[in-house]
């Protein structure tokens, strides 16, 4: 039991932050397409979920309400995580704020945070070869590189 | 094992080899794959300002006479120019150059236009008959062809083992329980899954890098948008130009509708839900 609570606990935690990093950068980039800014911003937090083992924690389905402190103030989320073999096969979030920004935050939080949770860590496994398309061809990176130093003028 | 890497055709490369060879066995087949690539480059890249394709998109039309590969490559292109009824386009070329996605990677979207229709050019081994200058664009299996060639190069020099990689895109030869990874797209440290490939190629494509402003490297021509509801795909085939040409045609069409073609596949939909075929040989990490 105590163990579920911690889990839960941990992967609430988590969401906060998320959630936070998401809407502070939302102001900070008004501008820009909503997309690119919640994937910058989350990526700041890649991998935040693989940091916690679930190793020791039994197969099943776990649930809990999280309670956080809003700039507007208290709110809650809901989480349903489903476990397989320590690895995070599903999970759900339930949008629960009363304030609309808390919604909006919640929401886009909803959107985008699968896929922080489900997968598995290369360096956890032990691959023949990686098939994608991170490397990309060399001149789009250049490009995307020259582009990054004049943005930062 | 034996591994050598390098740049080519816009990517990068690496071939290990598990066989015990001799170095000046290895020399030879360096040579091999690269005067290939060399060859090909000169032909079929729009990013090189000397090939056969920008010389054709700088002429006045006309006929232009192309080697051998070209038999399967415009075979490729026109059978699923048939199928995706003209989505899947070598004429796409100019439609991504004024995206940005041009020579110098400008990455500057101008206004898109449509792409000519199929009908502008007529292509009879060796002759491609053209009505007026376009950009072609064999960007979605270039890269597969290129992967059969080195396969076929590797096979003539009588290695038994080895695994072709041009950037995620493979092909492995008798490498029994692989483990090739499936890239998350949108967090390159993590894989949804693993699958086990084996005298086949795996080829993938995806819209997380080559992506700017709204654009990727896959623009529908009806829409002249890129696609949204798909952030990956991967296939498998015995050959890699049809796994590379299809994991770019499920960008654009159902999978029923290239039945004609012997493949898996896993689409990754950008919520995160996975469809894939019955027998696409991969343990996902989730459901």
């Amino acid at each position: 039991m105590n163990k579920n609570k911690n889990l839960t606990t941990a992967v609430v935690i988590a969401a906060i932050v998320i959630i936070v990093t998401v809407s502070t950068s939302y102001f900070q980039k008004i501008s820009s397409s909503q997309k690119r800014v919640s994937q910058n911003s989350i990526h700041r937090n890649e991998g935040m979920f693989n940091m916690m083992n679930f190793s020791e924690y039994k197969n099943g389905v776990y649930s809990t309400n999280g309670n956080y402190i809003s700039p507007g103030g208290a709110e809650e989320i809901g989480v349903t995580l489903t476990l397989k073999n320590g690895i995070i096969v599903d999970s759900k979030v339930e949008v629960r704020a009363e304030r609309d920004i808390s919604v909006t935050m919640q929401n886009d939080f909803a959107q985008n945070y699968k896929q922080f949770v489900l997968g598995k860590e290369i360096n956890e496994i032990n691959l023949t070869k990686v098939s994608g398309s991170s490397l990309t061809p060399n001149g789009f990176n250049d490009a995307v590189e020259k582009i990054r130093v004049k943005a930062r003028g | 094992m034996k591994t050598f890497s390098f740049e080519s055709i816009g990517t990068k490369w690496q071939i290990d080899i598990n066989d015990d060879i001799s170095v000046s066995k290895l020399e030879k087949i360096k040579e091999n794959v690269f005067s290939f690539l060399s060859d090909f480059s000169s032909i079929y890249s729009r990013f090189d300002k000397k090939s056969l394709i920008t010389k054709i998109s700088e002429g006045k039309g006309g006929k232009y006479e192309f080697p051998e590969s070209s038999k399967e490559i415009f075979g490729i292109y026109s059978t699923l120019y048939e199928l995706t009824d003209g989505l899947f386009t070598p004429l796409i070329g100019d439609t991504l150059s004024s995206a940005g996605c041009d020579r110098n990677y400008s990455l500057k979207p101008n206004k898109l236009k449509h792409p000519e229709k199929w009908s502008i050019m007529d292509f009879k081994y060796p002759v491609l008959d053209i009505k007026k200058p376009v950009t072609l664009d064999f960007g979605a299996c270039g890269k597969g062809y290129a992967i059969d060639q080195i396969v076929k190069i590797l096979n003539i020099h009588k290695i038994s083992s080895f695994i072709v990689d041009g950037s995620g895109d493979l092909y492995l030869k008798n490498i029994s329980n692989s483990k090739v990874g499936l890239e998350n797209p949108l967090n390159v440290r993590q894989v949804i899954g693993v699958a086990d490939v084996n005298n086949e190629s795996i080829c993938a494509s995806a819209l997380n890098r080559r992506t700017w402003g709204i654009y990727s490297h896959i623009i529908n021509p009806r829409t002249l948008k890129s696609p949204e509801n798909i952030i990956a795909v991967w296939t498998i085939s015995k050959k890699a130009i049809i796994a590379d040409a299809l994991a770019t045609a499920l960008f654009l069409v159902e999978p029923e509708k290239l039945n004609e073609f012997k493949f898996e596949y896993l689409i990754l939909h950008s919520d995160f839900k996975v469809k894939k075929s019955v027998k696409f040989p991969a343990e996902i990490y989730y459901n």
